[in-house]
Formats: structure tokens, sequence, C-alpha cells
């Protein structure tokens, strides 16, 4: 069988400052991520054809205008979109950055996640404590008091104990997981080792969702430079996007459904590994799009790595931290590294890809990344690798 | 029964009926089917006809939350919140008032109205 061709490249990654403090704006966090990115690419702004932008889903579209354009000074762009696939959307971006590069559409498309949540009047909590619809009756969230994602995964959470008994213990078993591997990563935000007592003593939001279950929102961006899999020449080895698929199981809340579980996640998994030839027992690392322990307990299952409801022991056994059988978000994730969304697993691993990963470095040779939206509706997955081919 | 599109856009039929004490879902008026409380359109037969209709008010408890931060004012914690799948078909997350613990989530439950405000309880 002849050596499958990669499908395209990311050959620049750019960030902006993280921080926990009010600053600059999401936009001018995006241009600031745009031009870090271009640089490390080895190219300049004007060999930039192509433009995809990623706002947090929670903000108006005025956040990350398709005005992002000018403030970068790009002329004549041959691909110019915001992408709404909520957190789907930065591993979606690539993925369509990579359909534009192969069909000619554009050369060399940058992609950028930005989004300030912290502000001088709202915290970390509050920013993303807004009614969030999922329920279907207009502005019912409000009334009965389902503010922001936590509550939404805190069912999630609930339902995965009912369906398969898991324990506080496991779930706390991602969280300290998350924080071990926080520790080798320079950007991580929380590193400060994680004991059971620590988690099991950490006060509760959305009972059974303790704070040390959730994200740790920052603002900042991370841009991303997709060019044509012939392309070399960045500052950087390049990363080749091997597989990439989604899954939008449009699982509506009724009957036996269980749109906690059974939520497109394994169909993006198994599109983005069959075209990338492999399976989930090929995968070196997973960064997956976890903002809550149970949705990472979730996934482990979606993806392939355990089966429906073993998700749980597996994390528990210690499988996820340094040194387990599967490397997972090495970056310490969401919960300890930072929350910048989508890019937040899309950024590990191209660190990962490119061997740039320090202390937490592991073996890299097919990398696994994920984007998760809403209350998991939406999915995307990527297949990266530093090699050319994967056979 | 009330069709969504002959009625003004202001109306309100799920809070009136739980004003009226029943507890409403979508149905179709083609082909009978109970649809989710987000669709919009019949998922079965695509019929732009939903209308609203009475359901029993009873459902299994499929799992539940416990808020314990209070986000606004307007709701103080703390409360619980439950996934109910409803005995038509539909679930629903609605207020839900039981002894605080971790279930099996086989409870049955059964809408209960008090002034104008709807909530769970099991039967």
């Amino acid at each position: 069988m002849p050596a499958r061709r990669p499908l395209a490249v990311i050959l620049g990654l750019g960030f902006s400052k993280l921080s926990r403090q009010p600053g600059p704006s999401a936009r001018t966090l995006a241009a600031y991520a745009v031009r870090e990115a271009v640089a490390d690419a080895g190219l300049a702004l004007a060999d930039i054809d192509g433009l995809l932008l990623n706002r947090s889903p929670v903000e108006p579209s005025a956040t990350l205008p398709l005005g992002v354009q000018d403030d970068l000074g790009l002329r004549d762009l041959g691909l110019l979109a915001s992408i709404e696939g909520e957190g789907s959307s930065a591993a979606q971006m690539i993925q369509i950055a990579a359909m534009a590069v192969e069909s000619g559409l554009a050369k060399h498309v940058v992609c950028v996640f930005a989004d300030a949540p912290i502000s001088h009047n709202v915290n970390a909590g509050k920013a993303f404590a807004i009614p969030i619809p999922i329920t279907g009756i207009p502005n019912w969230e409000e009334e009965i008091g389902l503010l922001g994602a936590t509550a939404a995964f805190g069912l999630v959470a609930a339902r995965y104990t009912a369906r398969y008994g898991a324990t506080d213990e496991h779930f706390g078993a991602w969280a300290i997981a998350e924080r071990a591997w926080a520790a080798g990563n320079e950007l991580a935000f929380l590193k400060s080792p994680l004991t059971m007592e620590d988690y099991l003593a950490s006060r509760y939001i959305v009972k059974p969702i303790r704070v040390l279950d959730c994200a740790y929102p920052v603002n900042g961006a991370v841009a991303f430079v997709v060019t044509r899999g012939n392309r070399e020449g960045g500052k950087s080895a390049p990363v080749f996007v091997h597989g990439m698929g989604q899954g939008h199981a449009g699982c509506p809340a009724i009957g036996a459904l269980e749109p906690e579980f059974d939520n497109g996640a394994e169909q993006a998994g198994r599109i983005a590994y069959a075209m990338a030839g492999i399976g989930a027992n090929d995968v070196s690392s997973a960064q997956f799009y976890s903002p809550f322990t149970c949705s990472g307990i979730v996934a482990l299952e979606n993806y392939g790595f355990c089966r429906r409801g073993e998700g749980a022991a597996f994390v528990a056994d210690g499988n996820t931290a340094p040194g387990g059988a599967l490397a997972v978000n090495t970056g310490g994730g969401m919960l300890s590294g930072y929350y910048l969304q989508g890019a937040t697993p899309l950024a590990e691993a191209v660190i990962q890809a490119r061997g740039q990963g320090g202390a937490r470095q592991v073996a890299n040779d097919v990398i696994l990344a994920t984007g998760l939206g809403g209350r998991q509706q939406h999915h995307a997955a990527l297949i990266l690798s530093p090699h050319r081919s994967l056979r | 029964m009330t069709s969504q599109s002959e009625t003004r856009v202001d109306s309100d039929p799920f809070r009136d009926g739980i004003r009226a004490g029943e507890l409403r879902i979508q149905r179709c008026v083609s082909c009978r089917n109970a649809a989710s409380y987000t669709a919009r359109v019949c998922p079965s037969c695509h019929s732009a006809d939903l209308s609203w209709s009475t359901a029993s008010g009873r459902g299994k408890l499929r799992c539940f939350v416990e808020v314990m931060v209070s986000y606004i004012p307007e709701v103080p914690a703390r409360y619980m919140l439950a996934s109910v799948e409803l005995e038509e078909g539909p679930h629903i997350i609605a207020r839900y008032e039981a002894a605080s613990g971790r279930d099996d989530g086989t409870v049955e439950l059964k809408a209960r109205f008090s002034g104008g405000t709807l909530s769970f309880v099991p039967t």
C-alpha cells in the first residue's frame, strides 16, 4: 500500500500572553497571536491568504469580527470566515484550512482562537455562569437557575454516576492526573501538587462538580498557520495533519437516548482514525477538549480507549497520569493548564508533535486532538504527527 | 390545544400550563408523536405544526445536580435540578425537590405545581 500523503501541515504556532488579570480585548490578543504564528511559520503577513476566526460561543460576534483582517492589514484574502461549531470550532478551523489549502482556495491559512472572559467586573467563574439555552424552553434556564456549563456538565457527571457507579475519587483522579502533567508545562497556571484529600475538600459549585473539577479560564489567544503538506521552512518541525473527523449526533433529549454519552465523539474519532489509517491503539498521546473531569472520562470511552462505563476506573488506575498507559492532556489540560477552549488541546498537540514538550514530552508518533462543543453535541477530531507518513 | 403556528409570538403555552397546574409537552399535529422541548419541527414527519398538549406529569429521574452557588440574586442557592424522562418520552430539566443524596436514577417522579412554579418530586 502506498504511503498516505498528509492532508496539510501546521507550520506555525503563536500565543498571546495568557493571563488571569483583566487586559487587552480578545480582538487585540488575536492579532498578537496571529503575528507570532506567522513569524513562527517562517512567513510574512503578506503571505497569508486565508483567515479563520474562533470566538467563544458565549460572546457576541463583535468580540472577534471579520474585521480582524484589517487589524492585521491582510489584503486580498481567498478565505475568511468565523467558525461557529461551539467548542469544536478550533479543530474545525484546522480541518477547513486543510481542505482550503488542498483545494487551492488559499495557500497559507491562519486560524485563531481568542477570548478575554476576565474583565474588571467579571471574574472567571461568573464569566461562564450565564444561561446557555439547552433545555429548549425559552428563558427556562434563568428561571430554574441552570446557569452555565457547570450545571449542564453536572448533569453529565450525575448521569454517568447513576448509570456506571462512578465515585468522587474517580473524578478526582482525572483532576490529579492533569495537575501532575501541568508541573512540566511552563504555560500551565496550576502546578502545585494535588492530592485526593485536597480534591475532596474543594468546594462544590454544582454538586457533584467541585471547583477542582472545572476548567481554569484565562484571557489569551492562540493562532495556527496551516499550509499544504509539501511545505516546510518554519522555525519548528512541521506538524502533519493525517486525519480529521466530526460528529454531531443530533441527540435530542427524548426517550432512551443518552445525550450525555452518545454524542458524536465516537463518530468523529472513527472517521479521523480511518482517514489516518490508524486505530485508537496507535495513539501516542490524546489531547482532549475536556472542561470538566466527567467529560474527559466520557471522551476516553468515545474515542476508543476503553469501553462505555470503564473510563472512570481507567483514570482511577492511573492510566492517564504521567507514566501511565496513555498520555492524556500532557499540558495539564483545561483544569490545571489553561482554558482557551479548543485551542488548549490543539496547542498542546502541536507542541508535543514538535518535540517541544520539555519535561512533559512524551512519545509523539500519533497525536489525537479533539474539540467538544455545547453540552457535548458537537465534536471534531484531528490526527497529528511529526512524520510525513504514518506507514 | 393550540397550534404554535397559529398563536401570537408572545404566547407561552408551556408557562400557561404551569400556571394552570399542568405540564405541557410538544406534539406533532400531523403524526401525533411527542417531540422534545428543543424541537421546532417534528423530527419524525418534518411538519412545522407542533402543538402543546397536556402530559401526565409523571416520569423517571435520569439524574440530578445540586446548585451550591448563587450566581444571580434572583435565583439563590441551594436548589436541585433534575433531568426527568417524562412518561411521554421528552426529557425535561426542571427543579427537583427531594431528600438530598445520590441514587441509581430509577426514582419515579411527578410534577408539582405551587405558586405558578414547576418542580418534580418523588411519587
